[in-house]
């Protein structure tokens, strides 16, 4: 069949930054061992296969810079080994104790196979290092990894000090460049918040696109006249690409969504809540709470409590159903959009990529499967990355993209209500504030860099470097600017989009007002030490440990 | 009751804060713990008396309790308008309400943090201890205080020193820390909620409220009320909301989407009313005068652009290309796109969009209520983990 156009996947890979050195108690922290090997995993499994199997096919992912940094702590890689282990202990156990029933013993056996391969792929073959097994696809072209704000800040809220937003995307793309070798070419926006203000800042840092709501490219000035079927670029000569409506609903869509299918895993029916207390205490939350371990051994079944037992097989005809039904609506929607365009349309999907695995257990399969029939079937499309279409399309209309965002209604209201609305004034007030430090201490850096040269000279002429070293001005520099660096650690965190969201939604409400104090309280606490020159050591280098995020940053980026 | 000026009222609030904080600590020191896995007593020395355990369950009732307090949303506006004119008397009380609950909240949730701590050490210590010594002693270390696992450098450290924990796992220092209540700045911001709905915050530092006084006299914050003046600086016109001075926010309607907005913090006289200003002596004094200019500035916020919420333009005669890759700019009539415009009849943009927009296109607009994981409680399959 001949190609009319393109379809894109993007799937957004993110959590918030939670890393707790100081206790084993958080419940937060299994966030990242669940997406581990729930939704990591199964995708870097099934591009393999596509791969050896010689699919030619494409994906773009974002990778967060705090997701990123918590794939790389040495602390969360052996938290999440224990995680793994203590998992297998208990499958070993359920297969003991589901004897009796022999569809419950399979899925027992299954689970038992499946995090004992996720532990050898994990710790013996990926040698814990997950991010280069991502950057690896990169590397051979089938996967294109994108960046984000540094703490998937929301810039609709920042940009009222843009040099906060600048920020959050300077870090993105260095925390970026430090893990896959190279620049990016395009940016999740944290929570796809589009403001005009920021597209001077992303150009600065060589990003050439972004995605946003459907609505970000059909409410642009002046309209565009293919719609979110092609991309538009704005007068900063950055490129937005609109999401696809009618893919979204397919997807995600609790209601008619594929997720939704009767064959597949029930999400909430979970052995944590629905075995003896006793017997899986040792496996839930160290506090005794019940909690989801990831057994589970029913499918959905129907608006019913009385679910089924699951069956893998029935699960994979259904993704499989699923795929060719997302196959022919493509197919459709890409033959009656061509008639109107001069150029070959682009569908973007963009989704979480918690959203497959994690929620939606068998939509990595899904995936693997319309991946390979786009490439087998009949079908009048072809995958492709954004980057790619623009390379290949450089003629793009010149639009103002609107403000948007992908939260509810389209705006700022998920990030901004009468829940979360106290903490606004205190993200501005420290973002104004590490300005203030950033400019009121800008020698500090330049400083410590020259005495660093002296020290550097001195050694190559064999002299004693303590006529340096022993000094107050070094000591006091040096300590200053690990106060700057933290303190530019502490607002990014503080930053997150995370902490409002988790409030709107009402759910690990209390952890998320906790975030917001501790980080403005830790920077109020550095700000306070920087001006009166008595910078607390011993405080410093706990912080440094606990919000031990981006080693490299220049405090220098809000200059 | 009197209406306290801010400076003397923020002052009595930190000493009640203080002395009810002291009161609270005694209290809570005193109550036997019941949550059933921290098992941390008070001991009998001075730190102890200070960090105790209380149900975590407090602090977010207290966070409630603040912001419902401190946020205003343009609903509530009425309530509280009727709320400030039935008694002034409420102001001192309330505000003392809100500290005390931020105090409050400064105490137990500090124990909380005390708690976690504690409880790891706590058990900790058992699996080491109970190895060697009887049950009983196992459960005395269980029952030291949370200060010891986190700043005491005395007895605690010792103890702890002799823990296998301890020499494996760094111990950090418990940090508790509450939000600002003011940062002592006058400010007015403005953030656009939806197109049609815009936030306010603003605050006003204490220097600022001494030179309006030493301007206008000591009673210019009573006989004077806070108003917010919206520019709509796109359409040229402005529009002026009352405020009251218990509340520090507001959400403002606007009627006109994708304008540039600017907010003004004024304020404007009213009658004098003696029983706001008790302390006045009237014989001594003299009467106050009520102040002749209309208005008085305050402050300004940023100017904010709102968003767009709709398509812009049914028609379209020229469209811009840009080359990306040359940054070109190259002009088009809408005629040389001939699937747009055809047979000298140009499809609308309106109509193309229905066209490429079967199902999502209604009534001139959108349905915006795309599932997403941003996108909370309208039908979209949830994939955060939060």
């Amino acid at each position: 069949m001949q190609k009319k156009g393109y379809v894109s996947f993007v799937l957004h890979a993110h959590l918030p930054f939670i890393h707790h050195p100081e206790s084993d108690d958080y419940l937060e922290e299994s966030w990242l061992y669940e997406a581990i090997s729930e939704t990591y995993l199964p995708l870097l499994k099934y591009f393999k296969m596509l791969v050896d199997e010689k699919v030619n096919f494409r994906i773009t992912m974002s990778m967060t810079p705090p997701l990123l940094s918590m794939l790389d702590s040495k602390l969360l890689q052996q938290k999440y080994i224990k995680y793994l282990e203590n998992l297998i202990e208990l499958s070993e156990k359920e297969i003991k104790r589901t004897t009796f029933n022999q569809k419950m013993n399979n899925l027992s056996h299954y689970y038992f196979e499946r995090y004992s391969e996720d532990l050898r792929l994990y710790r013996d073959v990926y040698n814990c290092d997950i991010i280069s097994q991502f950057k690896h696809f990169q590397d051979i072209g089938v996967l294109e990894i994108i960046t984000c704000g540094a703490t998937h800040g929301y810039f609709p809220i920042l940009y009222v000090n843009e040099k906060t937003v600048r920020a959050q995307i300077a870090v993105g793309v260095q925390t970026y460049e430090r893990f896959f070798g190279r620049k990016p070419r395009g940016i999740w926006l944290p929570e796809c918040g589009y403001v005009p203000e920021a597209d001077k800042y992303l150009r600065e840092f060589g990003l050439d696109y972004a995605i946003v709501e459907s609505h970000g490219v059909l409410y642009a000035n002046p309209t565009p006249i293919y719609g979110t079927l092609a991309p538009i670029v704005s007068p900063d000569g950055f490129t937005v690409f609109g999401r696809d409506m009618e893919s979204s609903r397919q997807v995600w869509s609790s209601i008619n969504g594929y997720p939704g299918d009767f064959n597949y895993r029930d999400f909430y029916k979970d052995i944590g809540y629905e075995t003896d207390y006793e017997y899986i205490k040792p496996y839930i939350a160290h506090n005794g709470v019940r909690v989801h371990t990831g057994i589970k051994y029913h499918r959905i079944t129907g608006k019913t409590d009385n679910k089924d037992i699951y069956d893998i097989g029935w699960a994979k005809d259904s993704a499989e159903k699923q795929a060719g039904h997302f196959l022919n609506s493509r197919t459709n929607q890409i033959e009656n959009a061509s008639k109107y365009m001069d150029k070959p349309p682009i569908v973007l999907c963009p989704y979480d990529a918690e959203l497959y695995g994690h929620w939606w257990y068998e939509g990595p399969y899904w995936l693997y499967i319309l991946f390979k029939k786009i490439y087998y079937d009949e079908c009048n499309f072809e995958l492709i990355t954004p980057s790619e279409y623009i390379d290949k399309y450089p003629l793009i209309q010149q639009c103002t993209p609107c403000r948007s965002s992908w939260g509810a209604n389209g705006y700022s209201e998920v990030w901004l209500n009468p829940s979360n609305d106290y903490a606004h004034k205190h993200l501005h007030k420290a973002g104004d504030r590490m300005c203030e430090l950033a400019y009121n201490f800008r020698n500090v850096k330049s400083d410590l860099d020259q005495l660093e040269y002296e020290i550097s000279e001195l050694r190559k002429q064999k002299k004693s470097i303590t006529k340096i070293t022993s000094t107050k001005k070094y000591k006091d520099l040096k300590l200053q600017l690990r106060a700057l660096n933290q303190a530019a650690r502490e607002l990014l965190l503080l930053q997150s989009s995370d902490w409002l969201f988790i409030i709107t939604n009402n759910t690990m409400v209390d952890y998320a007002h906790r975030r917001i104090k501790d980080h403005t309280g830790r920077f109020t606490r550095l700000y306070n030490e920087l001006n009166s020159g008595k910078i607390d050591k011993k405080f410093l280098e706990e912080i440094e440990l606990k919000d031990a995020i981006f080693p490299d940053i220049d405090y220098r980026i809000y200059l | 009751m009197p209406r306290k000026t801010k400076e003397t009222g923020e002052n009595e609030i930190v000493k009640l804060t203080n002395a009810i904080k002291e009161v609270l600590s005694k209290n809570i020191s005193l109550k036997k713990d019941d949550s059933k896995k921290s098992t941390s007593k008070k001991k009998p020395t001075k730190s102890a008396t200070k960090k105790t355990t209380t149900k975590k369950t407090s602090t977010s009732k207290t966070a409630t309790a603040k912001k419902a307090s401190t946020s205003k949303t343009a609903t509530a506006k009425k309530a509280t308008a009727k709320k400030a004119s039935a008694s002034k008397t409420a102001t001192a009380k309330k505000t003392s309400t809100t500290k005390t609950a931020t105090a409050k909240k400064a105490t137990t949730s500090k124990t909380a943090t005390a708690k976690k701590t504690t409880s790891k050490t706590a058990t900790a210590k058992k699996a080491t201890t109970s190895k060697t010594a009887t049950a009983k002693k196992a459960t005395a270390s269980k029952t030291a205080t949370a200060k010891k696992a986190t700043t005491s450098k005395t007895a605690s450290t010792k103890k702890a020193s002799t823990s296998k924990t301890a020499s494996t796992k760094k111990v950090f220092a418990a940090e508790y820390y509450d939000l600002p209540f003011r940062y002592n700045q006058t400010v007015v911001k403005i953030l656009a909620q939806t197109p049609k709905n815009l936030f306010v915050y603003w605050e006003i530092s204490d220097e600022d409220r001494s030179a309006l006084k030493k301007q206008y006299g000591e009673y210019f914050f009573e006989i004077t009320k806070p108003v917010l003046i919206v520019y709509n600086e796109t359409l040229n016109y402005s529009f002026e909301v009352e405020i009251d001075d218990f509340a520090n926010s507001w959400y403002l309607h606007v009627d006109d989407s994708n304008s540039e907005y600017k907010v003004e913090l004024g304020r404007r006289p009213i009658p004098v009313n003696y029983s706001y200003m008790p302390d006045y002596d009237i014989e001594k004094n003299g009467p106050i005068e009520e102040l002749k200019t209309p208005y008085f500035y305050i402050s300004s916020s940023n100017e904010l652009d709102a968003p767009n919420d709709r398509i812009l333009f049914n028609k379209i005669s020229k469209v811009y290309f840009r080359n990306v890759k040359t940054n070109e700019l190259i002009e088009k009539d809408i005629s040389d796109f001939p699937n747009i415009y055809k047979d000298g009849i140009f499809i609308n943009i309106y109509k193309l969009y229905q066209e490429l927009y079967k199902e999502e296109i209604k009534n001139d607009s959108f349905n915006l209520y795309n599932p997403s994981s941003g996108n909370i409680g309208s039908g979209s399959f949830s994939s955060r983990f939060y």
